[in-house]
């Protein structure tokens, strides 16, 4: 019971921290990956080669260099961000570059002939994309995208790395002023199990979901 | 510029390192996850359960979190036992990403149809001679561009090790940095160095997979279940 009440306070911060980090995040990866599935899929060569380039480039990028580079590196160019947003925005970055091929995957799953359709309807081909195929694509995609999440809520220890007080960063402290390993050991992974699980699975259900419906 | 010589010279040295690393624990992954993947389809009910709960907890566990409690807690012990921050590195990435892989692997393993069980068995095969004459022929194919997907994600986990004092590259970049004030640059070294060893490792992957596709006649299937499917391998194999 001592050993709760005196973990608490470095373990209950750093959730929260954790949270606010993994949605941040997921949510610069779902809007930067969707506008750069749309620039990659554009017959425009001047923008489709630098953004594949870069997609590929980056893809190849550990996280955790990526997020070294947004935080310590950006500071030497004057773009001074706190370890938070630094976080957020390493981690989004990385992470968006995966989530743009599964958009591209998803636009894939609707047939040629409904751009024809729309086109022929005389929609322009961004209207086309905007009420034709992205609202089809949503369902494929979600599943990928909740999956993306709970990578980055795991993908949110690594924000400790640049100092933002997230779980792990909090686990660290309690176990250099207390010397006790085990307790902030257990209630980490203990927690992301709690946390990750039961999500992994409820992901899975809804992809066998999507699934079966879409051969039906 | 002039030290740009001198620079590669020590970044490629922690190259080195990170492919050591990657290579050990991608050879240890490999083997724990073709174990844990029979062990999920094997007819004992224990080694089923253990498999599945195995890969459930590691594959929820973040690699730094359970790198950092092994490096705290277990350090000391761990050194007394000879075992190096190196050795600690393969451990924990092993841990982690066979868990991942098994999961992959007791995918292709159930891809394979039940009607095969059935006529195997109605051959009076027994569990261990329908894996290794009926299964695992047809599972293995499709393993490979998932294995080699598997071991560019450890190349890039491996970094994380940086952090529990094993010298591989951005461990080294760090320390260099920390001597010339130059992240842009040396970081620049580092995705490039991270680049040439990954990119032609996915062009391999990718080849071997259209290669498996077409030989295993699956290039019939509508490019919408096709699709469907890429996004579905990459999303679980992404999940960590």
């Amino acid at each position: 019971m001592d050993t709760i009440q005196s973990i608490a306070p470095y373990i209950l911060p750093g959730a929260l921290v954790t949270i606010e980090i993994s949605v941040g995040a997921w949510l610069v990866s779902a809007t930067l990956g969707l506008a750069l599935a749309l620039m990659r899929d554009t017959r425009r060569p001047l923008l489709t080669i630098p953004v594949s380039l870069s997609v590929e480039v980056i893809r190849a990028v550990p996280q955790l260099v990526v997020l070294y580079i947004v935080f310590f590196g950006l500071g030497t160019v004057g773009i001074n961000l706190d370890s938070l947003t630094a976080a957020i925005l390493g981690l989004g970055v990385a992470d968006a570059v995966f989530t743009a091929e599964y958009y591209r995957a998803g636009f894939l799953t609707i047939p040629q002939t409904q751009r024809d359709a729309g086109l022929s309807l005389g929609l322009k081909p961004l209207q086309v994309t905007r009420h034709v195929i992205i609202p089809q694509t949503i369902p494929f995609v979600v599943p990928p995208l909740l999956n993306s999440f709970v990578g980055l809520m795991k993908s949110a220890t690594l924000a400790s790395a640049v100092g933002a007080p997230e779980l792990l960063y909090g686990g660290r402290n309690y176990m250099e002023t207390t010397g006790r390993v085990a307790p902030a050991a257990v209630a980490i992974m203990g927690l992301y199990i709690v946390a990750t699980l039961p999500l992994t699975r409820a992901v899975r259900n809804l992809e066998k979901r999507v699934r079966s419906r879409t051969r039906a | 510029m002039s030290d740009l010589g001198g620079w590669l010279a020590i970044l490629i040295g922690g190259m080195v390192v990170t492919i050591k690393l990657a290579a050990a624990t991608s050879v240890l992954s490999i083997a724990l996850a073709g174990l844990l993947a029979l062990m999920s389809i094997s007819p004992f009910r224990v080694l089923r359960v253990f498999a599945g709960l195995y890969v459930d907890v590691f594959r929820s566990i973040p690699i730094l979190a359970l790198a950092i409690s092994v490096y705290y807690g277990l350090g000391a012990s761990l050194h007394q036992l000879g075992i190096t921050p190196f050795g600690t590195g393969v451990i924990v990435l092993t841990a982690i990403e066979g868990a991942y892989l098994a999961e992959l692997y007791r995918g292709s393993l159930q891809a394979i149809r039940l009607a095969q069980w059935d006529a195997a068995s109605s051959l009076g095969m027994g569990w261990a001679s329908t894996v290794r004459h009926v299964i695992l022929p047809q599972a293995l194919p499709p393993a490979i561009p998932i294995t080699l997907n598997m071991i560019i994600a450890i190349i890039k986990d491996s970094s994380l090790v940086s952090l529990i004092a094993v010298n591989e590259i951005t461990l080294v970049a760090n320390q260099l940095i920390a001597e010339t004030f130059k992240p842009i640059q040396i970081y620049a070294v580092v995705a490039l160095l991270y680049v040439a060893l990954i990119l032609p490792l996915a062009q391999v992957s990718r080849w071997i997979e259209a290669v498996v596709t077409r030989r295993l006649g699956l290039q019939n299937r509508p490019d919408q279940e096709k699709a469907l499917q890429r996004l579905s391998i990459q999303a679980e194999a992404r999940a960590g």
